[in-house]
């Protein structure tokens, strides 16, 4: 069942909520539409499911038409058999487990036996066996999500929806239904389309991310080249990029901080970009003994403030007056060191990226509403 | 395995030429059917709501009142205002005013004294307090009025026949304006009650525990903190009180035209009724006091909408109780005294008038001791055949509008609210307007629009039921509306994603899920129909009578024993369905 979305364009009034995505999913696969609230990632999902009728643009599954403004092809959401898991799951309280999983097959007019039959399959499938008779409303958080499951893949559908399916659920639970969620999707085969706001859920959920800001997908690509080779400053700072410091061109390998004389070597990057900005993860960042004393990269800093965080501590550095650092240490570092003391730190320069503060084309997008 | 529209490491945008800013041609598709459903709802309302008020405004300028085949707007004329700022309506005006300033003064006296009390005291028997803060609401104004009409009269009420007989000179008269003043106030308290006590019980203990800390006494806590925050109820509930009582007609009339004072309601009633009508200066009349109301309407929503202190903490904290001190007994005392006032003695006075055995009273305590009273008067109204009809048609009328305006109350809250069809905002302020126009006036539109209308249905009970649910359109919308927004959307939506299509997704899922918000707009719609005398009286005829009309007609015509005994079976009614909406309303807290 391979998805097809394109120039998807749409908008509420005269703000823009998707602008012009295309986007493709194959059969069996899960994509992930990642980026912060307003970036239009529920907005398309809520497109392909048919709950908002796009401006412009085709969706279609195996080559069947959804959506096509051009050709005044709209199938109703019921017609479409795509399923969704809505972020609030979208239990119906009156009714019990049965009658909720039922409920797709009662409105396909299925005889009883064989609908009884497959809501058994289903319920077994999410692990909530037993529970067939249980009022709707008298399920925890984590078995609604099941039931929501169940009640989509009853209906064998093309592809599943879901919206933020693990926000509303405490961290360890979350932890764990994400990896039953992984798993089922595999056993099953299912093409699956999740929106999330959380990097971490979406790079354990996702065989492709779709990196989306102000309307549009500005990266695209498997978990760990997303999390790798984030294209612009802005997504590295989503991913959670902690340094992302503003610098200027030197020379081919080589820029320097903003407002200061320090300069560090870095990979070949492209300067035609606009402002640049250097972006270093913490936990890439080499601290005081560790870091090598003759090295182009090894800068002296002074130590500004420390966190212990039990395992691991975390140590602001200051490099130059506003030049910061944060950087991942040991507890031992942290028993070691006290604020205001002097440390070296290291830059290793295949850590650093040097990165425009947007990707190319939202940069040209930005420059086109501000004229 | 995959193949993307554009290699993994390079943007995902795929930059092809913008198509052209056109509306899709997709939405075209479902249109017809939408636009087609939103006009059949603007005709629905317009009929019910618009064209009564339509046609009040043109008889206000023209010089003939609507009849069928005689509309026009030709004959425009100013001269009908003439009679707005005659000497008649003057007076009437300025006794509206001094009504609505005194009846608002009185009611938030009473009902934030007893808000104050009962939320945030230690105040003995607070549960009975609050009781009698509830009470008066039970009784519809106009039993109420003729209640202390029985017991105020200047030479046969009952409290001055009491007052002889204790040897005493006769020492009051309700008909006069301080009694009707009075008499409003207290039957309105109850909507200062309740406001002031949510907003009293609701604050955050927070907010005056920190006056405290930083040095506050508690006389200042209350001072500086607590009546500042609770000043946006208590406004509120002052400018909802002055419209209420301003465009209350039935005490106006019962108590207020008997002492020959005249408010605006019953100026235009009494314009109506003068031989010949006069319509088109009833009518200016009508305009001038919808001006007033949506004035003070309109400052309201200014004061209101300035003034917000979002003082609910949320948590289910209890407020402190502040010590009353000495005045513990006196505060119960006070409470004791409305509670007497606005139940005990109008209840008793009824029971008397409809057991004793004639209608004169000669002696109070005479008549106890001689025990001249039976179930007679009961027995009269119970077998009589204008009650049954009356009681007959008020049921039929009430339910039947209840049933209809929690139908159109919920198709026209689910466009506003679930929909994104243009123009659809325009309805729920339609639904609103009922709520400025006061009932004499609507009732007087809704008479011309029935005329007018070739429809058969003036003089009979199919007009009643129209006039009750245009007249409360307001209420099963709010109702309705807060129903819907209390259920998540996706509910609905979930349905239609797993193969319902929307007409039955809101059946099978919506629908059920807003059975007790629905119930109890249902309820609270046909509480107000069984209640309602103003909007109907301009289009009953004898067979059409209702029982606040039969009730209100006794009383104007002095058939006081058939009245009292019909009103004390009439509350006994209201209060089982006041009952069975409390109940459902307890239900519809403990399923939410």
């Amino acid at each position: 069942m391979t998805i097809k979305i394109e120039n998807l364009t749409l908008s509420y009034g005269d703000s823009v909520a998707v602008r012009n995505l295309s986007l493709e999913i194959e059969q069996g696969e899960a994509l992930v539409l990642l980026g912060q609230s307003g970036c239009g990632k529920t907005s398309t999902m809520r497109c392909i499911a048919g709950l908002e009728t796009p401006d412009e643009g085709r969706i279609s599954v195996d080559g069947e038409v959804l959506f096509d403004a051009d050709r005044g092809v709209n199938r109703p959401s019921h017609k479409r058999n795509i399923g969704m898991v809505f972020q609030s799951y979208a239990i119906w309280p009156h009714m019990t487990v049965f009658e909720n999983v039922a409920f797709p097959l009662r409105m396909k007019k299925l005889p009883k036996a064989e609908v009884a039959r497959r809501v058994e399959e289903a319920i077994t499938v999410v692990g909530l066996d037993g529970f067939a008779e249980r009022g709707a409303s008298m399920l925890s958080g984590g078995q609604m999500q099941r039931v929501a499951l169940a009640r989509s893949i009853v209906m064998e559908p093309s592809v599943m929806l879901l919206d933020e399916p693990l926000s509303n659920l405490d961290a360890r639970l979350r932890h764990r239904l994400r990896t039953d969620l992984r798993e089922l999707q595999h056993r099953l085969g299912l093409t699956a389309v999740y929106v999330t706001h959380d990097q971490e859920e979406a790079l354990a959920l996702a065989d492709h991310i779709a990196m989306m800001q102000f309307g549009r997908i500005v990266q695209i690509g498997r978990p760990d080249e997303i999390y790798g080779r984030p294209l612009s400053a802005s997504i590295a700072d989503f991913l959670g990029v902690a340094n992302i410091i503003p610098v200027r061109p030197l020379d081919a390998r080589s820029v320097g901080f903003e407002g200061t004389d320090i300069g560090i070597q870095v990979e070949p990057y492209d300067d035609r970009a606009g402002e640049l900005r250097a972006c270093i993860r913490a936990e890439d960042i080499l601290l005081g003994d560790d870091a090598p004393a003759e090295s182009a990269n090894t800068l002296e800093g002074e130590i500004v403030a420390r966190e212990f965080l039990g395992a691991t501590a975390t140590f602001r550095v200051r490099i130059a007056p506003g030049v910061e650092l944060d950087v991942f240490g040991t507890k031992q570092q942290a028993n070691r060191t006290r604020e205001g003391e002097r440390v070296r730190v290291h830059l290793p320069v295949e850590a650093i990226q040097v990165l425009p503060t947007e990707a190319p084309e939202l940069a040209e997008h930005v420059r086109e509403g501000a004229a | 395995m995959t193949t993307h529209t554009s290699p993994p490491d390079a943007t995902g945008v795929i930059t092809t030429p913008r198509g052209s800013k056109r509306r899709p041609a997709s939405s075209a598709q479902a249109q017809p059917r939408k636009v087609a459903g939103i006009v059949a709802l603007y005709g629905v309302l317009g009929i019910l709501i618009l064209l009564p008020v339509a046609l009040v405004v043109l008889s206000a300028f023209t010089s003939e009142t609507p009849r069928p085949g005689n509309i026009s707007l030709s004959n425009f004329t100013l001269s009908n205002f003439g009679t707005v700022f005659g000497p008649g309506a003057m007076r009437a005006a300025g006794n509206s005013l001094l009504v609505g300033l005194g009846g608002s003064a009185v009611a938030l006296l009473c009902g934030g004294f007893l808000a104050f009390v009962t939320a945030r005291t230690n105040a003995p028997a607070r549960k009975f307090l609050y009781f009698a803060g509830l009470v008066p609401m039970f009784l519809p104004s106009f039993v109420g009025a003729l209640a202390w009409g029985l017991l105020g009269g200047p030479n046969a009420g009952l409290l001055n026949i009491l007052a002889r007989d204790l040897g005493f000179a006769p020492f009051m008269n309700i008909y006069t304006l301080p009694g009707l003043i009075v008499l409003l106030g207290i039957y309105y308290a109850p909507y200062a009650f309740l406001l002031i006590h949510a907003s009293f019980s609701l604050m955050n203990p927070d907010l005056e525990e920190s006056a405290r800390v930083h040095g506050a006494t508690p006389g200042q806590v209350l001072r500086r903190v607590t009546f500042p925050l609770a000043t946006p109820a208590i406004l509120g509930a002052a400018i909802l009180i002055f419209t209420l009582t301003v465009e209350n007609f039935p005490v106006a009339q019962m108590i207020g035209s008997a002492g020959g004072l005249d408010t605006l309601p019953t100026y235009i009633f009494r314009l109506m009724n003068s031989a010949p009508s006069r319509g088109n200066e009833a009518a200016a009349v009508a305009i001038a006091l919808v001006l007033v109301v949506l004035i003070v309407t309109a400052l309201q929503r200014r004061v209101i909408s300035k003034r917000t202190f979002t003082t609910v903490s949320g948590k289910g904290l209890k407020p402190a109780k502040v010590d009353l001190g000495w005045f513990r007994v006196p505060a119960l005392i006070l409470g004791v005294l409305y509670f007497v006032i606005t139940a005990v003695l109008p209840i008793g006075a009824l029971l008397f008038v409809a057991m004793h055995d004639s209608p004169y009273v000669a002696s109070v305590i005479g008549s106890i001791q001689a025990g001249n009273l039976n179930f007679n008067a009961f027995a009269e109204v119970l077998t009589n055949p204008t009650a049954h009809k009356a009681t007959m048609n008020s049921l039929v009328v009430s339910i039947s509008a209840a049933v209809i305006g929690t139908v159109i109350a919920f198709i026209v809250s689910y466009v506003v609210n679930r929909t994104r069809v243009p123009g659809r905002a325009g309805l729920g302020y339609i639904s609103m307007i009922p709520l400025a126009v006061p009932a004499i006036v609507l009732g007087l539109g809704l008479l011309w629009t029935w005329l007018l209308i070739p429809l058969p249905v003036y003089g009979t009970l199919v007009v009643m039921v129209i006039a009750f649910t245009a007249a409360q359109m307001p209420q099963g919308f709010q109702g309705a509306s807060a129903g819907i927004l209390q259920i998540h959307q996706d509910l609905e939506d979930s349905a239609v994603m797993h193969g319902a299509n929307r007409i039955r997704a809101i059946w099978r899922v919506t629908v059920p899920l807003l059975r007790v918000p629905l119930t109890s707009t249902f309820l609270l719609l046909l509480m107000l129909s069984m209640r309602e005398l103003t909007v109907p009286l301009f289009l009953f005829t004898t067979d059409t009578r209702l029982l606040s009309i039969v009730i209100f007609d006794n009383y104007e015509n002095g058939i006081l024993q058939s009245s009292a005994a019909t009103s004390v079976l009439y509350c006994v009614l209201i209060f089982l369905l006041a009952w069975l909406a409390r109940r459902f309303g307890e239900e519809r807290q403990r399923t939410s």
